[in-house]
């Protein structure tokens, strides 16, 4: 996708200009390496997107399947979910989270969704808590 | 040496290892099997899992999941057309002709055969070859560490990108970021932004979920794509390989595991690179080259033989120098340093039990797989219809916990999302993550190893250029560089014509 291919570099371009200024709050004898990367980075990003912008203008965007709504959705509801854990529990939340998604990435048989849901979080119990002993985020509920 | 494979022998024996092979091969072969999931991202999401074992069983398992994965792509590749892991794509020329003409059983039974053949012949190079070479890595000083280093970040910036400016950027940007946490000479705090979670640096495991596993779980999902339809029937003939068709693939076989390993050991070559290479090797070597692509056993044979064969040539560099083969090694390696067990000379000495279990372990492993390939075959397949709405939250939950479970911290899970994001992100613009993947390991080892070469040099790298392992490595660093500039200059004039 050529837009996603411009992004990159330009998200790269963002962080140069956010942390670059940060590194003048270092020891001077040791700031110039992580100033030294930071500048090269942004150089090449730069190039890169010159030379996009100039050898590309000629070619077409392919038309994508990419359903973004998908892609959307799944992101935000992957934030709440994570941002809940400690507020809830891990347990509580993937009940929750996992049906929510299926949902909208259009299941709507409701036995799978339970079905899926419940299974899952009984193996990743067993599997994680009893078995290999790993905690998991504790909130309110379980 | 001797005693020390004897006692990984007896080890390897052990209840819970023999378990955690057991483990490692079905999940491999199930995660291999799944188009969309590959090696690496199966590596990353299990490695929590090993937390709690013992080294030995952890190990073993990410050991077993490494083989097991590689080889059942073909599975996928064989009977679908699609393959499991890009390790596959070769299999697919001829492995899918056969299935067309009702011997899918007879590729399968080839492919699990040469798999096995493949990944035995490199874990006995890894034995024969690592212990010489991590007695060699005790010459090395913070100079030719630092070097090497930086060798191990070119050669896997330049080789995993289409071309050398994305890989570059991307390396960069790892490497950048990779300076996070307390300056080990200054004690200066960088890039932590107030959070406590940050003194140690960008945590390993959940970046690493989160470029490779998370950022696959929105993949998935992001077209309305949702299952792979399977025909009834699919395997019609005997998954038995014939006497005929061992005697013809005998030589195909042997050239290809030799190229698989040897591409394994050059840090950045992956398993796809050994299958095209051992594919085309056997069509050239051929008496009947116009039979590839149209239901040659040799060609199942070729790929499959060299793609496993890589296993245990990518372990090489990666247990003795530190130097990840390909991208799965950078993962495994992960897995290495959270068991507290630093890749060189002590892994084959203080830790050698450990290290000589898996070794040897390697060997069950790939023994194993060829097993449960052949029986279960028809069960496996059965896996590849799980629908992406279903395995797509199952990633996304996977990936929390297992970035949970090291530090007990949520910012590791947060980090872990962020970095599915950006993982996410390059995917979408064809950069590569496996360069942030290394950076994050190899660039703290690089600026360490530079500072102590700076005051011991007094205070310029340029004395280093004395050492005669400093000047092989920084020639093979510009060696690199310098193919990679061609074959982009390549790809350009290419593009224009």
């Amino acid at each position: 996708m050529k837009f996603a291919e411009r992004l990159v570099p330009i998200l790269f371009i963002i962080f140069c200009l956010i942390y670059f200024p940060q590194t003048f709050s270092f020891s001077p004898d040791w700031r110039s390496y992580p100033q030294v990367l930071i500048a090269i980075l942004f150089i090449l990003c730069v190039f890169w997107l010159m030379i996009d912008i100039y050898y590309r203008k000629s070619i077409k965007n392919n038309k994508s399947n990419i359903i973004f709504s998908r892609v959307i959705i799944t992101t935000m509801l992957t934030l709440i979910y994570i941002l809940t854990l400690n507020i809830v529990g891990f347990y509580v939340m993937t009940l929750i989270f996992i049906p929510t998604l299926m949902f909208f990435l259009g299941v709507s048989n409701i036995r799978l969704l339970i079905g899926v849901s419940i299974s899952s979080v009984i193996i990743l119990y067993i599997l994680f808590s009893t078995f290999l002993g790993v905690s998991t985020p504790r909130g309110l509920l379980f | 040496m001797a005693d020390l494979l004897i006692q990984g022998i007896y080890n390897v024996f052990n209840v819970g290892n023999l378990f955690a092979i057991f483990i490692g091969t079905v999940l491999g072969i199930i995660i291999g099997a799944l188009p969309g999931l590959s090696s690496t991202m199966g590596v990353a999401l299990l490695i929590p899992i090993t937390f709690k074992m013992d080294p030995s069983a952890g190990l073993c398992m990410l050991g077993a999941i490494y083989c097991a994965s590689v080889y059942g792509g073909s599975i996928s590749a064989i009977l679908l057309r699609t393959p499991g892991t890009s390790a596959s794509v070769a299999t697919t020329w001829d492995g899918y002709e056969l299935t067309k003409q009702g011997l899918a059983g007879k590729a399968l039974a080839m492919s699990t055969y040469s798999s096995m053949f493949g990944g035995l012949f490199s874990a006995v190079c890894l034995i024969l070859i690592a212990p010489a070479l991590a007695v060699m890595s005790l010459r090395f000083g913070p100079p030719e560490r630092f070097f090497l280093a930086i060798f191990g970040l070119t050669i896997i910036i330049t080789v995993s990108s289409e071309s050398l400016i994305k890989g570059l950027i991307s390396g960069f940007f790892g490497i950048a970021i990779a300076t996070t946490g307390i300056d080990i000479i200054s004690g200066n705090l960088r890039f932590i932004w107030g959070q406590v979670s940050l003194l140690d640096g960008i945590p390993l495991l959940p970046a690493l979920i989160g470029l490779v596993s998370m950022s696959q779980a929105m993949i998935l999902i992001e077209t309305k794509r949702t299952k792979i339809e399977i025909k009834k029937n699919v395997i019609r003939d005997q998954i038995i390989p014939t006497i005929d068709d061992l005697r013809r693939t005998f030589v195909t076989i042997i050239r290809s595991s030799f190229i698989g390993t040897i591409v394994g050991i050059i840090p950045g070559a992956g398993t796809d690179t050994a299958a095209y290479f051992g594919y085309s090797e056997a069509k050239r070597n051929s008496k009947h080259p116009e039979t590839f692509g149209k239901g040659d056993i040799e060609g199942v044979a070729a790929s499959e033989a060299a793609n496993n064969a890589v296993t245990g040539g990518s372990l090489v560099p990666t247990l003795t120098l530190g130097i990840p083969g390909n991208s799965v090694t950078a993962v495994f390696m992960g897995g290495l340093l959270i068991h507290g067990l630093i890749p060189g000379p002590a892994l084959f000495t203080k830790y050698g039990v450990v290290t000589y279990t898996l070794l040897v372990s390697l060997f069950l492993a790939n023994i194993s797989f060829a097993i449960l390939g052949i029986i279960g075959v028809k069960s496996f397949i059965k896996v590849v219809k799980i629908p992406t709405y279903i395995l797509s939250p199952l990633i996304i939950t996977l990936s929390v916990i297992g970035s949970y479970a090291l530090r007990n911290n949520v910012s590791d899970v947060v980090i872990m999302f962020f970095f599915g994001i950006l993982g996410y992100i390059m995917e979408k613009g064809k950069f590569s993550t496996v360069p942030i993947i290394l950076a994050l390991i190899l660039a703290p080892m690089a600026e360490k190893e530079l500072r102590r070469s700076l005051l011991i040099l007094g205070g310029s790298i340029f004395p280093a250029f004395q050492r005669p392992i400093c000047i092989i490595v920084f020639l093979l660093i510009i060696v690199s560089l310098s193919v990679s500039f061609i074959r982009t200059i390549k790809l350009m004039k290419q593009s224009r014509a």
